[in-house]
């Protein structure tokens, strides 16, 4: 298991949530453009309006690279109908796109998307038989491809049964996830945050927070300071925003919580909550809107 | 360990009303006002009537530290928890910079609605709202006006009535509380069919922002506008079904000035008008309507039999 694609690579990932999804496509979409590959992204059921959003908040500037078409985003519509044709039609149009990107000088050919619909499809060429014939038409070339699986909504014969034509199965693992909001680990004393926080969900933040504090002041690396990357973190309601200030007033005077990628949205309302009152409080606004 | 160091304030609110007969009687307490504050070397801040504004501006010109505010904004009318809130968030500004302020305002017959009962909702509204704040607001009613809910407005609510220009004791007063639990906040005149309706849980308060924020695009509320609607509306829809019994409904109209919301359930609020003053800093309760008042141009709460129910209008 990894949890980075590289050139060559044919992986798989399983996801449970939109959030994860936005975040493992969006990773895998983010190396490639960095490495100056072709991205292609086969949209389905709006997946690719969250990815680009993610990929945004992580990457920055993606209008120039769908500008550029290095990264292409393929319509529900087109992604449907490439999947009820012949499977030679769409590895046709895989293997012109592949050489046409190298054609342009770009480094490789990075493929994936949103393939729950393409799996459920009662009729057509199965998936498993797109993989296998993938496998084929790339052999030496430099493509990547990553087929996520909706464990919400695939059966798990079925996954187990396409898992098993991937040598290698991304994995992005999560503090918690319940759909609304997604909790990673990026190192000890480093969360990120993304998705919404409200009622149903806010007591299992401050508790991740306080843990991770708890863990920060046992630890002996001497770390000094908790931070939540809030970058994609879309909403925070009151009692939520309030909780972070008291808990960072909680905090010893020799730490920091600090609070990295603040929307001007979430900043606003930290200020109404207190912030300014917390010494122990570091705001750090986002770079990107 | 976290030392608060704000200064309490060494006085509170004085509320005191005076009635008056004809227009030389209304000038003569105004003008008896602004000289005493003027005297004591505190600003005045009025919202009354355009001759008696042309007076007072006439007699005191700028000198006196004059402000006349304006009457409540059209999307407030009929909310008398609405006015009292921008009213505070005004002189809690003002005083902050001042010290304290006086304040006269007039009684004015176009926002008494069908029977006056919005001056009963106002300063009881008022008296909470403004109740840590150091000013001196004196309202001033017309004899000929007073209805029985407006007689029920200056005697439930003033401390202190001013008579032969002396503020006198006023033995009738109740606490807000009280006043609201006897003479409820009435509720705003009701609407149309609404455009869009959601039931709720404590699990779906994301699809109640996202319809939301639906609706502010297409009435093209401004983002900060649209950002601030929401938390507006998931804070109210939060109270709703973390206080309320089961579902609760959410409600709304595109309407031409902008975005009208309700927040219907079936509980029923043990504070008769919440979220009017600031909560302490320490105080996690409390704070999420408060902040909700902030952000809107109306936000009127009112229970009946069916229970608890919530307008917000934000205006484009």
């Amino acid at each position: 298991m990894l949890t980075r694609v590289t050139p060559g690579d044919h992986a798989c990932a399983a996801f449970d949530s939109d959030q994860q999804l936005a975040e493992i496509a969006s990773d895998f979409v983010a190396d490639g453009l960095v490495r100056q590959e072709k991205v292609c992204f086969l949209d389905d059921e709006g997946a690719a309006d969250a990815m680009l959003r993610r990929l945004s908040e992580d990457l920055g500037d993606v209008p120039s690279y769908l500008a550029s078409g290095q990264l292409a985003i393929v319509p529900q519509e087109a992604t449907r109908a490439s999947f009820e044709g012949p499977a030679e039609e769409l590895l046709d149009v895989i293997s012109e796109s592949i050489t046409a990107a190298l054609d342009q000088g770009l480094a490789g050919f990075r493929l994936t998307g949103q393939l729950t619909w393409a799996a459920q499809r009662s009729a057509g060429v199965s998936l498993a038989d797109y993989d296998l014939a993938l496998d084929r038409i790339w052999a030496d070339c430099p493509v990547s491809v990553l087929c996520p699986y909706d464990t919400r909504r695939l059966p798990p014969g079925e996954i187990e049964q396409l898992r098993g034509l991937h040598r290698i199965e991304l994995v992005a693992p999560a503090i918690f996830d319940d759909g609304l909001l997604r909790i990673t680990q990026s190192s000890r004393f480093v969360l990120r945050l993304a998705g919404e926080v409200d009622h149903s969900n806010r007591s299992t933040v401050l508790g991740v927070v306080e843990s991770t504090l708890d863990n920060a002041l046992r630890s002996t690396e001497r770390s000094d300071e908790v931070r939540l990357n809030l970058t994609s973190l879309r909403f925070l309601d009151v009692a939520a925003a309030h909780q972070l200030v008291q808990a960072a007033e909680a905090f010893p005077v020799s730490h920091r919580l600090v609070l990295a990628g603040v929307r001007p949205l979430l900043q606003r309302l930290l200020d109404r909550c207190g912030a300014a009152f917390a010494p122990q409080l570091v705001i750090q606004g986002s770079a990107r809107p | 360990m976290i030392v608060e160091t704000r200064v309490a304030s060494p006085t509170r609110l004085e509320h005191r009303a005076a009635i008056y007969s004809a227009l030389p009687n209304l000038l003569h307490l105004v003008l008896s006002q602004v000289q005493a504050a003027a005297d004591r070397g505190e600003p005045v801040a009025l919202i009354v009537e355009p001759d008696v504004e042309r007076e007072v501006r006439a007699r005191f010109g700028a000198a006196a530290g004059l402000m006349i505010l304006p009457p409540p904004e059209a999307a407030a009318r009929g909310s008398g928890q609405t006015v009292a809130t921008h009213l505070a968030r005004e002189l809690r500004e003002l005083a902050g910079v001042t010290g304290r302020v006086s304040f006269v305002m007039q009684h004015e017959p176009r926002l008494d609605g069908t029977d006056g009962a919005y001056w009963t909702e106002l300063d009881a509204a008022v008296n909470v709202a403004l109740a840590d704040l150091p000013i001196t607001m004196t309202c001033l009613f017309p004899a000929i006006a007073m209805q029985p809910e407006i007689d029920r407005a200056v005697r439930w609510n003033h401390p202190q009535l001013i008579e032969s220009g002396l503020p006198l004791t006023n033995p009738d007063h109740l606490p807000p509380d009280e006043v609201i639990a006897a003479a409820p906040a009435p509720p705003l005149p009701q609407l149309g069919p609404a455009q869009q309706r959601l039931v709720f849980t404590p699990w779906e308060l994301h699809a109640v922002r996202a319809a939301v924020a639906d609706v502010a695009r297409r009435v093209s509320l401004d983002e900060q506008r649209a950002e601030d609607l929401v938390i507006a509306v998931n804070e109210i829809a939060t109270n709703a079904v973390e206080y309320g019994a089961g579902d609760a409904e959410v409600l709304l109209w595109a309407s031409l000035d902008g975005l009208i919301c309700e927040v219907h359930n079936t509980g029923h609020l043990t504070q008769p008008l919440p979220g009017l003053q600031p909560p302490h800093p320490g105080d996690p309760r409390g704070r999420g309507i408060w902040i909700a008042r902030q952000l809107c141009d109306l936000l009127h709460i009112w229970n009946d039999r069916d229970g608890t129910h919530v307008r917000i209008h934000a205006i484009c």
